[in-house]
């Protein structure tokens, strides 16, 4: 069923917001099922850094990465390539393709223990979590 | 020192590379660097990055390139509320966030003010409308279904069609009076300028399953993980 949905071109964004959002075992039923998200989002707002189960987007990610079958390039795909086919505004962003504009996160792949949150207290550790370290940015309109 | 020189010499310092290995594609002009105020300092080795930071390479090609623990790749957010504050843009950016969209925050009454901070943003920010008029209010966005005014929201994007890129509808049962009419509403004001609908699933009073056929190509839906019988699997 939503498989045809998305073959009609709806994209599916696992959007890890504040609260009620995401649960571990709705989450493993979907990455069992292989229903991989187009995009990956995190309603962030100013604040989010202080929603356990937030943080940043790069936190999002890691979920991702820890719990599923895809890959860090595939993670990676649903915060860049991905998106930027989602509206115009995007497009040619995301990548960093010749003549792209130098818009780079630098973000630090660790290895270690990692408490991941769900939206209802449930704690998951994993061994990955990317993080946000510097932003460099070329856009001026 | 001019400014370049300062942003340069900071990148260097930054990132531990000499000047003759800082990519071309850096110059001439070296573009602000934004550091996220919890990340460790570049040169502090420590148990997950034994060596620090001692090397960058910034190709082309692939989405992404790694060198030791880094990751380089723009990072785009299609579903965020970062303009609900002055300050959330450039917290998005620390955060390595380059581009994002609000997803939302502001309805047809109040989007000069959130159109106003997507122009200020230091990165490339756009705004989904809500077709709740108000935007996103306590009592719920739809709560009265008056507040999803069609011709109001349609006013609105076309007094700022260069900063709308699509139609939020919110239908969680809290905040919506009517899932499916509100949705109705939300594609009858975006179709008209050929824009996409994000939903905002989850604990919806209709199943998923049928709110999806009410979704056009290039339509979106978010929160799609949530515990009740509206997550995409079940």
């Amino acid at each position: 069923m939503m498989n045809e949905v998305r073959l009609n071109g709806s994209r599916f964004d696992i959007a890890n917001g504040r609260i009620d959002h995401l649960r571990w075992d709705t989450f493993d039923a979907i990455m069992t099922a292989g229903f991989w998200p187009d995009t990956t989002s995190t309603d962030g707002f100013a604040a989010s850094r202080s929603v356990p189960g937030v943080v940043d987007l790069p936190n999002i990610l890691s979920k991702l990465l820890n719990f599923s079958d895809m890959s860090l390039s595939e993670v990676v795909a649903t915060a860049t390539v991905n998106a930027a086919k989602v509206f115009p505004f995007l497009r040619g962003k995301g990548t960093l393709n010749v003549g792209a504009d130098v818009d780079l996160a630098i973000l630090k792949l660790r290895e270690g223990e990692f408490e991941f949150l769900d939206n209802y207290e449930g704690v998951r550790v994993g061994r990955k979590r990317l993080f946000p370290f510097e932003t460099i940015h070329a856009y001026e309109e | 020192m001019h400014r370049r020189q300062f942003l340069k010499s900071g990148l260097r310092a930054a990132l531990g590379v000499s000047a003759a290995s800082i990519p071309s594609i850096l110059s001439p002009v070296l573009p602000p660097i934004y550091r996220n105020p919890f990340s460790s300092p570049a040169h502090a080795p420590n148990a997950n990055n034994p060596g620090g930071l001692d090397s960058l390479e910034i190709g082309t090609g692939p989405i992404f390139q790694r060198k030791m623990d880094l990751s380089l790749f723009p990072l785009l957010a299609i579903h965020a509320h970062y303009l609900q504050d002055p300050r959330g843009a450039h917290i998005a950016l620390e955060d390595g966030i380059t581009g994002f969209v609000d997803a939302g925050s502001a309805g047809a009454d109040n989007i000069d003010d959130i159109v106003a901070m997507a122009r200020a943003a230091p990165q490339p920010a756009r705004i989904l409308i809500n077709i709740g008029r108000r935007g996103v209010i306590g009592e719920g966005d739809t709560f009265e279904l008056s507040l999803a005014n069609v011709e109001a929201c349609k006013a609105a994007i076309a007094s700022n069609l260069d900063y709308v890129v699509g139609v939020k509808a919110r239908l969680t049962a809290e905040v919506t009076a009517n899932d499916r009419e509100v949705l109705r509403r939300a594609q009858e004001a975006a179709s008209y300028f050929k824009l996409p609908v994000m939903i905002h699933m989850g604990q919806s009073e209709t199943p998923m399953g049928e709110l999806v056929k009410l979704l056009k190509p290039g339509d979106i839906v978010v929160h799609d993980s949530p515990p009740t019988t509206h997550a995409t699997v079940h």
